[in-house]
């Protein structure tokens, strides 16, 4: 059965989404700064201003996608399926990277998991 | 139009801007310089680490936006002043099971005591071996005991961090990214670039290690 989008709510929520495509993306995530001086202080703010950006931007997404599923539309589902967390895929190791037969003296890969 | 048609437009616009990209973080941490050295020379143990994971929260849902799932490393040389080692690093963007689309890149390593007081961390991709998404990536790391801003009992960090992404590998990947995503892709692609896969992937990565120190 073909399923019928809400056009207009995508388009409401590009709308939204143009408004901030320029903005800088960061992660959200800031180490301890205490204690730093004025300079570093500095340094900081304007990261900052860049993870402010950041936060802006995912905020509008989120209020795009919210007013898509407002129209109907399973948004929380389809994203939950569409970036389901799955195992890696196989990779070639150093030894083969490094054109050796010998394998590395150290060596891990993660265990595959879900 | 039709999503993938609109898809594949965005990608070509994104294909057709190369992005260099640069991170600078400082920090003053409490740990001694020797116990940092522990930290960021654990080469085999990256995709273990806090911060080998980075994932958003959007609408509700946990969107993972980039993994360190391979970290091998093999000792060049050893001494009680210097180490070089090679470092084979995967990343696995998204939920990709796909790794030909994999950012996979090998580091040559350096470290060198200055005295007892700190050491020079270097890190540059080996162009002539096998690599994907990145065109380029080094990292400096300086970590000194007197460093201007930080305490006499602190330990100062300085990382600079320079890439160059490479645009039609990272649209590739984010094609790949985006298809399961269906109609909801064209909503959600401004969260898939260069600047979400290695800018704030590496600033996650380096922001975690520290908070470890």
């Amino acid at each position: 059965m073909k399923r019928n989008f809400p056009v207009a709510g995508v388009l409401v929520a590009m709308a939204v989404l143009s408004g901030c495509g320029q903005a800088d993306r960061a992660n959200t995530h800031l180490g301890s700064m205490d204690d730093t001086s004025k300079s570093m202080l500095e340094e900081l703010k304007k990261t900052q201003k860049t993870f402010d950006a950041a936060a802006k931007q995912v905020e509008a997404i989120a209020t795009a996608l919210t007013a898509i599923k407002d129209m109907g539309l399973d948004v929380m589902n389809l994203m939950k399926t569409a970036f389901a967390k799955k195992p890696p895929g196989g990779t070639d190791d150093i030894g083969a990277v490094l054109g050796e037969s010998l394998q590395p003296a150290i060596q891990t890969e993660e265990a595959n998991e879900i | 139009m039709k999503f993938s048609m609109m898809i594949g437009l965005i990608s070509g616009f994104a294909a057709s801007n190369a992005m260099a990209t640069h991170i600078s973080e400082k920090q003053c941490v409490g740990s001694d310089p020797k116990a940092v050295h522990g930290v960021f020379t654990k080469y085999d143990q990256y995709s273990k680490m806090p911060g080998s994971e980075y994932s958003m929260s959007l609408a509700g849902v946990d969107v993972p936006l980039m993994r360190w799932v391979k970290s091998q490393a093999k000792m060049v040389s050893e001494s009680a002043s210097a180490s070089e080692a090679y470092v084979w690093t995967v990343l696995q963007p998204v939920n990709l099971t796909e790794s030909r689309l994999y950012p996979r890149f090998l580091l040559d390593c350096k470290v060198e005591w200055q005295g007892q007081g700190g050491f020079r961390q270097t890190c540059s991709m080996m162009k002539d071996k096998q690599h994907f998404a990145l065109d380029d990536l080094r990292i400096a790391v300086e970590v000194s005991r007197a460093t201007r801003g930080c305490k006499s009992s602190e330990t100062g960090i300085s990382i600079e961090i320079d890439l160059s992404a490479n645009s039609s590998e990272v649209a590739q990947i984010k094609n790949a990214v985006l298809a399961p995503a269906g109609m909801l892709a064209p909503l959600i692609e401004p969260l898939f670039n260069e600047e979400a896969f290695f800018k704030n992937y590496f600033n996650f990565v380096y922001g975690e290690w520290m908070k470890q120190l």
